[in-house]
């Protein structure tokens, strides 16, 4: 009798203990990071694990580490290897702390400064989500990448600054009176993505909205493709593109501006594959985004000056090799020669 | 306390193994949990989240292993999941056993006492349990329980007794367990079921009681003893069929007693009657000539089994499709036969002398039969090289014969001695056309002669008995002597009477070696015209 027990008591023992794992996990599994300590957890995990100093701040939905290094630019003004591998390890900082808290995080924004120049600036800015999908292998490690905004740029405050200065400069006004009508008239929030920094110690982060995300990922794609992409790096010479989105009374709409030249005699057929590049990568983030809260796309050719206009069906629906491009694009008569 | 204490470690000891798995369990499972809890949220959550699935894929993976460790390496799960067979499905009935009539009528009767258990039951009579079926190779013991299963009209389900074998102890009992426990199973649902085990010899040999190996059939035969035995509810009406090949006397007798295979059936080789119907039957289902004398084939295919039978009309339809000949004829099948029973000609070079004694060796068995084997038919004589001799006289019995006389077999020692003697006469010396092989003419005269000496008490030294059945440290050595002299006496008048003979009728010998030369192959009627050229006839039966 007692030996049955016995036995019973060791089949049953594996279940119990099992099930309890199982419970106790699943009770415990709270947030590493919890939302009320997020920017001094990050700062504890870059110095305990990095050995670095770094400042945090939470916008909104958006987290901002700032970190100022030695020897961020070399003399060609390039990045170097070491300082990459620093950008990286913050990044990987950012994206564990923002995995693993249970603050409603939907970006992130690492802004790294030279300590000897402090006036440049690398401010790299990732979507959450996209740091999930690339670590469970649904989009490729190239792909992860073209999602990342990535910009190396003066800090704007500090342009906006030093030429204040130099007209208060020029009045005479005291130190105190120059800070004053600087935090007063010229210290405010950034408006746009483009105007994200650190300066003397303060941050200039803005929330960052999904819509503006995706304006700037379609633009920073098409320098990609058209700057250092095989072939179109050969047959066009891209000079510059801006994206922006707009909420309009009557509709909100992505306004993408660019610069692309064509290299080569056949101009309409230049226009024609340039265009359906521009449309397959705006078609490509707003699908990869299931973005729908738009009803067209304006794309702006600053080197024609002419305006062309896609709606949102037609986007979703584009097919670079087959969609035929005059069915829906709205375009002046003979921008394609038809 | 101290009993406690002592019942405790009784336990710990008893169960060692058991609990160094569960503490080794236990502290993995710790250091798990310390592991996750070392995780960031997001990781710790991914883990667990994932967890389920590894659960399954292990799970998956192992079935997997499992399963090709079975098919491959423990010969898989088809024997262990045989499926049944509905009789009607089978659908072979009584008219399709063709002759076998009086093993059909028992199997008819075990059949109503299938059907009608109820009323067997009833009246106080005890159910067949097994009817086990005898007999030589081909005689049709497979077809039989098919037709039963047919007209039983119940689940068939079919394995072969090798199918229990294996070199792994236990396999072969648990899957007589599982075979039976499947059969009471369709039985409850069917209300009977027929267990066929082809080949039960297999399983069912005498039980050797050693510790040199054989256990495992032992134990498969003895699980298959518990079994039939084990067939006691009312519900279970489980009918075990075994076939066999094999003598009865080499089977175990535990397996042969009543309650076990209550009946058995012989089912030999067919009789005339029985070959005219089976030629019939399979001739039937293929385009024949319409003066096919069913007879004259029956009486020539005295011997052959069901399995010959439809052998040789199947090969008969294939030549008759290679000549391109419409219907199968008398000559098709003539072919068949000797396909069958000499084999396939093939080319071989052969020397013009080596020829020529083969012709005269050929000649020596082809007079001796004729002119001293009256039971036998001399249908045909060939030098043309098959299944590895030189030549051949095809002599088959006019009739089936259960016993033989000593005059038969004298003369099949003398037909034996035939071609030796020839070869002798014609050349002054011999060849070893007459030995190597256990079916060389020297072996079988040897053994039918030491046979009538030492077994039939045909010889002439007086002494009479099967010394055979004697162990031979047990005779003495002037008996053996006497019966190994008397022996070769037996093989010397033979070859003395064969060889006055053959001396009577060396002009027939000489008409035969030189048509043979010609001709290469003498038919009957051929052979039959030469002796009556000569003022012979041949003996009626």
């Amino acid at each position: 009798m007692k030996s049955s027990l016995l036995t019973d008591w060791v089949r049953i023992v594996p279940a119990v203990v099992l099930s309890g794992v199982f419970a106790f996990m699943s009770i415990s599994c709270g947030p590493t990071y919890p939302k009320e300590k997020l920017p001094e957890a990050v700062k504890s995990v870059c110095r305990a694990e990095y050995g670095k100093e770094v400042d945090v701040i939470i916008e909104g939905g958006t987290m901002g580490i700032y970190h100022s290094m030695q020897g961020l630019l070399d003399a060609n003004m390039g990045i170097n290897q070491a300082a990459w591998d620093s950008i990286s390890s913050l990044i990987l900082i950012a994206s564990r702390v923002v995995l693993s808290t249970d603050a409603d995080i939907q970006f992130y924004c690492v802004i790294t400064q030279d300590a000897k120049m402090p006036e440049v600036q690398v401010v790299i800015i990732k979507h959450v989500n996209d740091v999930k999908l690339a670590m469970y292998r649904n989009i490729s490690r190239g792909e992860a990448f073209k999602r990342t905004l990535f910009s190396m740029n003066l800090t704007p405050q500090a342009q906006k600054e030093r030429s204040v200065e130099q007209i208060f400069g020029r009045m005479g006004l005291a130190p105190e009176t120059r800070e004053r009508v600087l935090d007063e008239f010229f210290r405010s929030p950034p408006t746009r993505i483009s105007d994200i920094g650190y300066w003397r110690g303060r941050f200039y982060l803005k929330d960052v909205g999904m819509p503006e995300f995706l304006a700037e990922q379609i633009s920073n794609r098409i320098k990609i493709e058209f700057r250092s992409e095989e072939p179109f790096a050969g047959d066009f010479t891209y000079t510059s593109s801006e994206g922006t989105y707009t909420e309009g009374l009557d509709a909100n709409y992505f306004l993408i501006n660019f610069q692309i030249g064509g290299v080569g005699d056949d101009a309409e057929k230049l226009r024609e594959k340039k265009i359906r590049k521009i449309l397959e990568i705006a078609s490509t983030v707003v699908e990869g985004y299931r973005f729908e809260d738009f009803d067209f796309i304006v794309m702006n050719d600053q080197v024609a000056d002419v305006r062309l206009r896609v709606d949102r069906s037609d986007v979703y629906g584009f097919d670079p090799r087959r969609t035929a491009l005059q069915e829906i694009v709205q375009a002046p008569r003979g921008y394609f020669g038809f | 306390m101290a009993l406690s204490k002592r019942k405790f470690l009784m336990y710990l000891k008893q169960y060692k193994v058991m609990v160094i798995v569960a503490f080794v369990v236990f502290m993995l499972l710790v250091l798990a949990v310390i592991g996750l809890m070392s995780l960031e949220s997001f990781y710790r959550r991914m883990t667990l989240a994932t967890m389920p699935v590894q659960f399954i894929m292990a799970g998956i993976h192992a079935g997997i292993f499992v399963f090709m460790y079975l098919t491959f390496m423990r010969g898989g799960f088809a024997k262990l999941d045989k499926a049944p067979i509905k009789g009607r499905d089978v659908s072979i009935t009584w008219d399709d056993v063709v002759g076998m009539d009086d093993a059909k009528q028992e199997a008819k009767e075990v059949v109503s006492l299938i059907r009608d258990r109820a009323n067997v039951t009833k009246m106080g009579g005890s159910v067949v349990k097994g009817l086990l079926m005898l007999g030589p190779p081909g005689c049709g013991k497979t077809y039989m329980a098919k037709a039963i299963a047919t007209e039983a009209d119940m689940p068939f389900i079919s394995m072969s007794g090798s199918e229990f074998v294996e070199v792994f102890v236990g396999v072969g009992a648990s899957r007589v367990r599982k075979l039976f426990k499947k059969a009471r199973f369709l039985a409850y649902g069917f209300g009977g079921c027929i267990l066929f085990i082809d080949e039960i010899d297999a399983i069912g040999r005498s039980r050797s009681f050693s510790f040199m190996g054989g256990q495992e059939t032992n134990s498969t035969l003895n699980q298959v003893l518990a079994e039939m035995d084990g067939l006691k509810g009312k519900e279970e009406n489980i009918v075990v069929i075994g076939a066999s090949n094999a003598h009865e006397q080499h089977l175990d007798q535990a397996l042969l007693r009543p309650g076990r295979f209550d009946r058995k059936l012989m089912v030999t080789a067919p009789s005339q009657e029985d070959r005219e119907k089976l030629f019939k039957f399979y001739l039937d289902r293929v385009k024949t000539e319409p003066d096919l004398d069913l007879g004259r084939l029956a009486r020539r295919a005295v011997g052959k089994t069901p399995a010959d039978i439809a052998n040789i009309v199947k090969e008969s339809a294939l030549i008759a499709t290679r000549v391109k000949k419409p219907m199968v004829g008398l000559k098709e099948i003539s072919e068949a036969f000797e396909r069958v029973d000499l084999g396939i000609k093939y080319k071989l070079t052969v020397t013009p002398k080596e020829k020529e004694m083969t012709a005269y060796h050929e000649s020596g068995h082809l007079i001796t039969t004729f002119l001293n084997a009256p039971s036998k038919t001399v249908f045909k004589a060939s030098i043309i090289p098959r299944r590895g001799t030189l030549g051949v006289v095809w002599s088959p019995e006019r009739e089936e014969l259960h016993s033989k006389s000593r005059e038969q077999l004298l003369s099949e020692i003398m037909i034996c001695l035939g071609g030796y003697v020839a070869e002798k006469l014609k050349f002054g010396t011999t060849s070893t056309g007459v030995g190597g092989g256990g079916k060389s003419d020297f072996s079988q005269a040897t053994r039918l002669a030491h046979a009538m000496v030492w077994m039939f008490g045909m010889g002439s030294t007086g002494y009479i008995g099967d010394f055979t059945a004697i162990p031979k440290e047990e005779l003495s050595e002037d008996i053996k002597l006497a019966l190994n002299k008397d022996t070769n006496d037996l093989m010397v008048s033979c070859m003395k009477k064969v060889d006055q003979s053959l001396k009577e009728n060396e002009e027939i010998l000489h008409r035969f070696a030189r048509e043979l030369l010609k001709r290469e192959e003498l038919e009957y009627d051929e052979i039959i015209a030469i002796f009556r050229e000569y003022g012979i006839e041949e003996h009626t039966a």
